[in-house]
């Protein structure tokens, strides 16, 4: 009976322990599952813009250093997840990319500004210098000439040919080849030159080959999802690897022979595997790591007060937002995009919502006003377009509702040809961020006449796909509310959550994550347009036009940027944020002022 | 004897199929999965997700997965990893020993502590050792192990600092026996004052019984002094629903304790089985569990044969 008993009570406990980490990855993740990227995903890393300066961009200046930069030392960062492998192509997960950010290379990288700049290419190629063609669909990268693999070997052309030949093995379980299979030939024109010759035009194309594989360390074969290197990866980075001991430690040390002169200044960093971010936190507490990666907003105020400790907090890609279902919440018609939402198809509804929201109390309120308030669904970046804030006015909205014929009944709730303004609210259950942004904007809407009646589930439910009957896939709830971001190359984010062919329907099995079923033939358009011209800047012009739509649609009613934080000792200097990549981007430039 | 355990050893067999027929449809009847790892990543497109759902097996009928899995699982694989692509007994191989070194010395810790209090708590009725150890043994049994762990992170890591809040060792440093040790206090102390304060209370509950018997008494009469009685006479025989105990909290040594193993940072079994549970990560869970399950049928027989062992009278045919 004992066992029984004791095992009750472990499993009881279990389910306490186990909601908070998952309500913590919902709050960061958003769209995610628990492996969550909450960054562009390494596939899909840079862009051009301009011709920036090739190579010895790879770092700004440190933000606020206390004197020159001082060589040597260990530094300690807590990851609340283990990376499943070091294989780039093999997962998805954001910390995988945090750990490979130390170790391994690619050709072209985003800087905080949201720019390309060169890594292991020469030059960022452009129709200007030549590196692309003007049908945008051959593109020629030339490589610096004086890196070096890990194990001395030079890197070559050759690595990217058969980087390329990993990616479209059939036998390798792969996570994506969106660009990839676009590509018509890679070919190896001399060591340091290789030319990329696409079927049809690919818009991101400077996101492919952000992370290159060594040839010579897989001994010829492109199979490997059994390689021993997913494990012991050889890299071009500023850190080698030195081992990793499952579930508690992952450890990198210096590069002598790394390409950037002067750097890396750190003799180690040891990346320390943590159950969860509380257990980081007291370890950064108590000294035994230096960073914590990956914080969530709620834990802000966790330092406050603290003589030892930084909080570092910007505003990041992910904007936590309103998703309105436009089509019919239930019966036989449920989701289809034929039929009509009873309260928010109607335009006059969605913009009171907006209005009726005072978003910058929930910044200040409840983000410790570190946040900046949501406008548009790409927050900043070379695509961003200039959207002004929306206003709260709840007296307009008032009389908008009024207009349009929504009448307060005895209740004051509102209501039109037999359709009330009652509708449910979803979120992820346990995330007290967004519980208390919950109780905000319900009781604002409610001033206007709109009844919100939270009914929250588990991210895993809320977030879920067609298969698994997700309220958001089949289009069987009123309003949503989660994070998503795109990458620094809009195209794939937009395209999926805005074009009327992404609508999750029996058709296409539920592909695409128009989850509001939004049809608007000028904004398909617009996306089609920004996706297939080689030019960025009428590119960017298309994005604008499309972006314009999407806010004034109010599908989605953007709150707030989510921030990135992360908490680290004082003495930790050099780092720079970069929305565009993670912590550690610029690990070569960290160092230790103790 | 021999047939009774033969005889039990062919009824777990087809005990263990059943139980992770059970699991398995419980596991895949649960939202998520294995592709919502993916669903995040613009860049994976449909066409890559039915490739990698096809890679995976993930595309058969479930039954048709149970039975390969069930399949190579008798020709000694135990499959490989959905997420990190490696086998899944190497897997479990790396963490076995942390989780073992973990709960035996919690298990002798226990017992440590376990044995001498029930006892005299049993002997010394109703005196001031007795009621302390059983209201300490009340209230300890009432807390939950994460907050017991993450009071003792709080006051002898955070506060005082004199020991550290996680992991097995300090990092970046030559290990040290005295290092390793230090590691082990915290989770240990939360474990150890868990189960003990529930063997103490069985040990007491057992011994109250057995020494108000008769022949107790007798073995007084005889002049013998307290100890000798309580040692020879009573403890045998008060020891048999310990042994149960005992004997069914066995599995843990090797399943660990999910809550201390994350409150700890300890990289052992209830870690493994979280991460995986987390991740939905369908061959390593079946893994644990098989491995859990055979444990748990194995131990059950081991008390049954110790019981033979301890009290003469039961026989087992």
């Amino acid at each position: 009976m004992t066992t029984k008993r004791t095992y009750w009570h472990r499993l009881v406990g279990l389910a306490a322990v186990a909601g908070a980490p998952a309500a913590f990855i919902a709050a960061c993740g958003g769209d995610a599952a628990p492996a969550s990227p909450t960054k562009a995903p390494e596939a899909q890393k840079p862009e051009p813009t301009k011709a920036p300066a090739p190579a010895a961009t790879t770092a700004p200046a440190p933000a606020a250093p206390a004197g020159a930069p001082k060589t040597g030392g260990t530094i300690k960062i807590a990851i609340y997840q283990e990376p499943a492998n070091l294989n780039p192509f093999l997962n998805t997960q954001t910390v995988g990319s945090v750990v490979r950010n130390a170790i391994l290379g690619g050709l072209i990288r985003p800087n905080p500004k949201g720019e390309y700049v060169a890594d292991l290419a020469a030059e960022v190629p452009s129709t200007q210098n030549g590196g692309v063609s003007a049908d945008g669909k051959t593109v020629t990268i030339k490589l610096r000439k004086d890196v070096k693999w890990h194990d001395g070997k030079p890197f070559t052309a050759a690595d990217i040919k058969f980087t390329y030949g990993v990616i479209m093995d059939p036998t390798n379980p792969v996570t994506s080849r969106t660009g990839y299979r676009d590509l018509e030939s890679v070919t190896v024109k001399d060591d340091w030159t290789v030319e990329l010759k696409f079927k049809t035009f690919y818009a991101p194309f400077l996101t492919l080959f952000g992370v290159i594989l060594p040839a010579h360390a897989f001994g010829g074969s492109t199979s490997i999802e059994k390689a021993e290197y997913n494990r012991k990866p050889i890299g071009t980075g500023p850190y080698k690897f030195v081992e990793w001991v499952s579930g508690d430690h992952i450890t990198v040390a210096r590069n002598p022979d790394f390409h950037v002169k002067g750097k890396p200044y750190l003799d180690q960093v040891i990346f320390r595997i943590t159950p969860s971010r509380e257990v980081g936190i007291a370890q950064l507490k108590t000294g035994e790591v230096d960073v914590v990666w990956n914080l969530i907003e709620a834990q802000i105020p966790e330092f406050d007060g603290s003589k030892d400790i930084d909080v570092w907090a910007h505003p990041g890609l992910g904007v936590e937002r309103l998703i309105l279902n436009l089509s019919q919440p239930s019966g036989d018609k449920a989701g289809d995009p034929a039929s009509k939402h009873p309260v928010l198809s109607d335009p006059k509804v969605r913009e009171a919502i907006e209005l009726g929201i005072n978003k910058k109390v929930i910044v200040d309120k409840l983000l410790y006003g570190k946040t900046t308030v949501g406008s548009s669904p790409i927050a900043t970046g070379w695509a961003a377009p200039k959207i002004p804030v929306s206003e709260f006015a709840p007296d307009k909205a008032k009389k908008l509702l009024d207009d349009a014929g929504w009448k307060p009944g005895s209740d004051g709730i509102r209501a039109k040809d037999g359709a009330k303004a009652t509708l449910t609210y979803q979120t992820t259950s346990g995330d007290k961020l967004r519980e208390l942004a919950q109780q905000v904007i319900q009781e604002q809407l409610k001033d206007i006449g709109i009844a919100l009646e939270i009914k929250n589930i588990p991210s895993a439910s809320l977030l879920g796909t067609w298969g698994d009957n997700a309220p958001r896939a089949k289009g069987t709830f009123d309003i949503n509310m989660w994070t998503t971001n795109p990458g620094i190359d809009p195209h794939a984010h937009l395209f999926i959550y805005y074009h009327s062919s992404q609508i999750p329907t029996e058709a296409n099995k539920g592909e695409g994550q128009n989850y509001a079923r939004l049809k608007d033939p000028d904004l398909d358009k617009a996306l089609e347009e920004a996706g297939s011209v080689p030019d960025q800047e009428k590119r960017r012009a298309a994005y604008e036009r499309a972006v314009k739509a999407i806010v004034a649609s109010r599908v989605h009613i953007f709150l707030y940027n989510r921030l990135d934080v992360d908490g680290a000792r004082k003495y930790v200097q050099g780092r720079t944020h970069n929305p565009w990549d993670n912590l550690g981007w610029d690990l070569d430039s960290w160092w230790l002022n103790k | 004897m021999g047939t009774y355990i033969a005889r039990r050893v062919a009824q777990a067999l087809p005990l263990l199929v059943l139980m992770t027929m059970v699991v398995y449809a419980l596991l895949r009847a649960t939202p998520g999965g294995p592709m919502s790892m993916y669903e995040a990543d613009p860049t994976v497109t449909a066409e890559d997700l039915a490739r990698l759902r096809a890679h995976m097996g993930l595309d058969q009928p479930v039954p048709v997965q149970y039975a390969r899995w069930l399949g190579s699982l008798a020709t000694g694989d135990w499959g490989w990893s959905l997420v990190t692509k490696r086998p899944v007994l190497e897997m479990i191989g790396e963490r076995l020993p942390n989780t073992i070194l973990l709960m035996t010395v919690t298990f002798a810790v226990t017992l440590a502590i376990a044995i001498p209090v029930g006892t005299i708590s049993a002997i010394r009725q109703y005196s001031w050792f007795d009621h302390a150890a059983t209201s300490l043994a009340f209230a300890g049994n009432s807390l939950p192990t994460f907050w017991i762990g993450l009071m003792l992170i709080m006051i002898f890591a955070v506060g005082l600092r004199w020991l550290p809040a996680g992991g097995m060792y300090t990092l970046g440093e030559p290990s040290s026996l005295g290092d390793r040790l230090r590691y082990l206090i915290l989770p240990v102390a939360t474990l150890a004052l868990f189960d003990a304060t529930h063997y103490v209370r069985y040990l007491r509950a057992a011994l109250l019984d057995v020494i108000r018997q008769d022949y107790v008494r007798v073995a007084y009469a005889k002049g013998l002094d307290e100890a000798t009685v309580v040692r020879r006479h009573a403890f045998r025989n008060a020891a048999i629903p310990l042994v149960t105990a005992i004997a069914l909290d066995l599995p843990q040594l090797f399943s660990g304790a999910l809550i201390t193993e994350t409150i700890f940072a300890w990289p052992g079994m209830g870690r493994l089985f979280w991460e995986a549970a987390s991740r939905v990560d369908y061959p390593v869970l079946m893994g644990i569990f098989t491995v859990a399950s055979s444990l748990v049928i194995a131990c059950n027989l081991l008390a049954d044969i110790v019981y033979a062992w301890l009290d003469p009278r039961i026989r087992y045919r």
